[in-house]
């Protein structure tokens, strides 16, 4: 019987679906993987399975009965407790009253702290932390932060445990030491879900694997043993996506590129980027989670500082300060990967999220900006993105994601931007909407834009991008034209990453 | 994953229940006293709420950024002391001594945002203390002695009226027009409602965050000085210890007029009515022979009230495809 199963369940946000008929399964006394891309539904999958979310449909089983999960505590009190990607641990409490936050031993009602120490130590024992119970939580490692969480998880007598993403934030001497604790408490009977980007450990520290790819689960408990990696990855970026024509390639190569990166190094750690975008081309940045696309996007637009190399717009070496001067002075526009967080001022109008752009432009005597103004230059641009909304003064909080998304693009169309970077640009859209953004970014090509596409969808590169730069590890270590060969592209790119990730991540299966 | 835009941030469309509020109030107070529905008694509460509202508008101000200001009664007091002591201690023109107060009020709130957006430390601890630093040189300029014999135009226009209508509150209304043009149709107003909405996209679209919270502060400097020169107006005296329940008056206001404590989301009609709304009830608790000590107990019950009323909007709003807009005008308007 498995320890916990989640079965069939599907989950809606505003109109988006995270999941769709996902299915999970972990057996008691075994370490189950669950691996996806960015926005595949795992964190909402987890959340479902600990009572943060309620699926709109579907089943959750505790030990093969199915139970209703009204929070946290419930999932706790079936057994099932998470450790979350961030620390979760009070800072000035100490290591024990961390440990024992939910259930702290009392007397006469008053907290007793020497039996909290007492009770605190086989705990602690138990996941290999050698601390002193009455340290303070802050004075721990990262690494030693997670240990303590999961005793915590533990001391509810949990008998499932959830881990997400824990080796993200700890090195990897400390991953193995994890990983030892981990293989001790399956072989204890725990049932363990194991949720991480890195391949290399899912494939040598798992026994089972799940891969969620837009809220369905594509591979659904295979035993790892003879899996390999690029079996992984093809599962999670998946290959049997129908896809439409490749767009006709407009660019003009004769023409001096709109950008131009020339070795370049990063604080953040890119080094020896060279790119080259030309007016009417489309570019795509393909990579995994964690490559750094987003951050070297975000140094162009000067929030990350240059450490080598240089940086040409129009054929001359520039440097742009801040976004501001991106905006206005080089004609620079960045859709961001993270729509609410970003991109959109969520209990505004379409047209004051559209507007932010052009504010400047439109203004009048003593600052002032005239409605008709900015309906005049928003309503167009909204109009041409084929925003569905009731007006523009609908607030942005209410439209579908997709819409929202498109929002996000036109506020650059509104600015008049030469030069476009789109981060992941059909995440969480629906697949007409993903269309619509197709067709959309072609025709700003065609316009003469020059677009600079970061996607983890190699459908979605292969559909639009003139050429495809492959980074790994803050490094482009392969540029490939588009041939419009889905099968064989994706073949040598998976290839590329594979082998490049093997360089990054030692083996270290067996440790 | 996908957040809702919580309850919180999106703040109210609230004018329309609180004139409902104002309403019920007027006809539960009428039938009890006969002096409720006396043009003398509508002068008292309309004069109170001028006050109460420019008090809140400078709250507004900074909560539209997605800060706050805990120095508005220091200000307000320092602006109305420097008056004070330019008219009686040295004799200046009206017109000298306003305008000095006024720049006395911007100049602070300026030091005040500049603070809070370069010196890294939250804007709670800043402008606690500078309230503070404030109010004290205010009582230190005055040594505690308020100042009285302010020229008649100014105790004119402090305490008389037109008909009912208080000349205070023509100036209530016109600041609170302005306020409302600014933030609906004025770039800088745009921008400081922008950052609060979202201050991250603010500054990816190439907005300046820092500017917005230096410009929320000076301009809430601003009107809170000219609230300092309105109480002093209407107390026909400019006293140091004026401001001394400003700071929980402006939230106030500011909260049950269905400002959001987020930031991004102002409603000055809102805040008159709101402002009407308190002044009321002070009239009303004074009629009825009520100590005038439950009045702040009533206020603490209120902004209770209208935090669970703007909940509940807030979920019809989520529901309703028209929008409530980011700013509301239509109060006033009226």
């Amino acid at each position: 019987m498995n320890a916990v199963e989640a079965r069939r369940i599907w989950k809606t946000f505003d109109g988006n679906t995270a999941l769709r008929d996902a299915h999970l399964a972990i057996e008691p006394g075994s370490i189950h993987a669950l691996v996806g891309e960015n926005g595949a539904g795992k964190s909402t999958l987890i959340k479902a399975l600990t009572g943060v979310h309620r699926p709109d449909r579907g089943d959750i089983l505790v030990g093969g009965v199915p139970v209703t999960l009204a929070g946290v505590h419930d999932a706790m009190r079936f057994g099932v407790s998470a450790v979350h990607q961030e620390r979760n641990l009070v800072p000035e409490l100490s290591v024990a009253e961390n440990l024992l936050l939910h259930q702290p031993p009392r007397r006469g009602g008053l907290l007793d702290y020497q039996r909290m120490y007492r009770e605190a130590e086989p705990w602690l024992a138990r996941v290999g932390l050698d601390v002193d119970p009455r340290a303070r939580a802050k004075t721990l490692s990262v690494a030693q932060g997670q240990l303590l969480e999961i005793a915590r998880a533990l001391s509810v007598r949990a008998s499932v445990l959830l881990l997400d993403e824990p080796t993200a934030s700890i090195t990897e001497r400390e991953a193995a030491v994890l990983f030892g604790i981990l293989r001790e408490l399956r072989d204890a009977g725990t049932a363990v879900l194991f949720v991480s980007h890195k391949l290399e450990e899912v494939l040598g520290l798992c026994d089972r694997i799940t891969v969620l790819r837009d809220g369905q689960t594509v591979l659904d408990g295979v035993q790892a043993q003879g899996l390999r990696r690029a079996d992984l990855i093809t599962a999670m970026v998946g290959r049997s996506v129908a896809f439409a024509e490749r767009r006709e390639p407009c660019a003009r190569p004769e023409a001096v590129p709109m950008l131009e990166l020339r070795d370049v190094a990063t604080e953040l750690g890119h080094d020896a980027v060279n790119l080259s975008v030309a007016p009417g081309g489309v570019v795509a940045l393909y990579g995994l989670v964690g490559a750094g696309r987003t951050e070297l996007a975000r140094c162009l637009l000067g929030l990350g500082r240059l450490t080598g190399g240089e940086v040409l717009l129009r054929g001359a070496p520039v440097r742009i300060a801040d976004p501001h001067d991106a905006l206005h002075r080089h004609r620079i526009g960045y859709v961001s990967e993270d729509r609410k967080g970003e991109g959109l001022i969520l209990s505004h109008s379409v047209a004051h999220n559209i507007g932010i752009t052009v504010w400047d432009r439109l203004r009048r005597a003593l600052g002032f900006i005239t409605p008709r103004r900015e309906a005049d230059a928003v309503g167009p641009v909204a109009a041409r993105m084929g925003v569905r909304m009731s007006g523009l003064d609908q607030e942005v909080g209410q439209l579908s994601g997709g819409n929202q998304q498109k929002v996000c693009v036109a506020r650059w169309l509104a600015g008049d931007v030469d030069l476009l970077v789109v981060d992941e640009p059909t995440i969480g859209v629906d697949v007409r909407t993903k269309e619509e953004m197709y067709v959309l970014l072609d025709e700003l090509a065609r316009a003469g834009k020059a677009i600079l596409l970061i996607s983890s969808d190699l459908s979605e590169v292969v559909r639009l991008a003139d050429r495809i730069l492959v980074m790994a590890d803050r490094r482009i270590i392969a540029e490939h034209v588009n041939t419009g060969d889905y099968a064989q592209l994706s073949a040598r790119i998976m290839d590329e990453i594979v082998e490049a990730q093997a360089l990054v991540v030692p083996e270290r299966a067996t440790a | 994953m996908s957040v809702r835009p919580s309850d919180a941030r999106r703040g109210t469309s609230p004018w329309v229940p609180l004139l409902v509020v104002v309403a019920i109030g007027c006809a539960i107070m009428a039938p009890l006293n006969r002096q409720f529905l006396t043009a003398s008694n509508g002068y008292v509460i309309l004069a109170s709420a001028g006050l109460l509202c420019v008090i809140g508008l400078a709250q507004v101000v900074v909560l539209s950024v997605g800060e706050f200001s805990l120095a508005i009664g220091g200000i307000g007091a320092l602006s109305g002391v420097a008056m004070g002591y330019l008219l009686v201690e040295r004799g200046a023109p009206l017109a000298v001594a306003v305008v000095v107060a006024l720049a006395v009020g911007l100049a602070a709130g300026l030091v005040n945002g500049l603070l809070v957006a370069y010196s890294g430390v939250h804007g709670f601890v800043i402008t606690l203390a500078s309230g503070g630093a404030f109010t004290g040189l205010a009582l230190g300029i005055t040594e505690t002695q308020p100042y009285n014999g302010l020229p008649e135009a100014l105790t004119v226009f402090g305490t008389g009226r037109a008909g009912f209508v208080p000349y205070l509150a023509f100036a209530t209304v016109a600041l609170s027009l302005a306020a409302a043009a600014f933030f609906r149709w004025h770039r800088l107003g745009r921008l400081l409602l922008t950052v609060g909405g979202n201050r991250e996209a603010a500054a990816l679209s190439g907005l300046s965050p820092v500017r917005a919270v230096v410009a929320a502060h000076a301009l809430s400097g601003l009107l809170a000085g000219a609230a300092g020169v309105m109480a002093a107006a209407q107390l026909h005296e400019a006293n140091a210890s004026v401001g001394a329940e400003w700071v929980i008056t402006s939230f106030t206001v500011a909260i049950i007029g269905g400002t959001s404590l987020a930031g991004g989301v102002v409603s000055i009609g809102g805040l008159l009515f709101a402002g009407v709304i308190l002044a009321l009830i002070k009239d009303a608790l004074v009629m009825l022979d009520v100590n005038p000590l439950w009045v702040t107990l009533t206020q603490g019950v209120l902004i209770l009230a209208a935090v669970f009323l703007g909940r509940s909007s807030g979920w019809r709003a989520v529901r309703r495809p028209a929008a409530p807009r980011a700013v509301s005008l239509e109060g006033a308007a009226s």
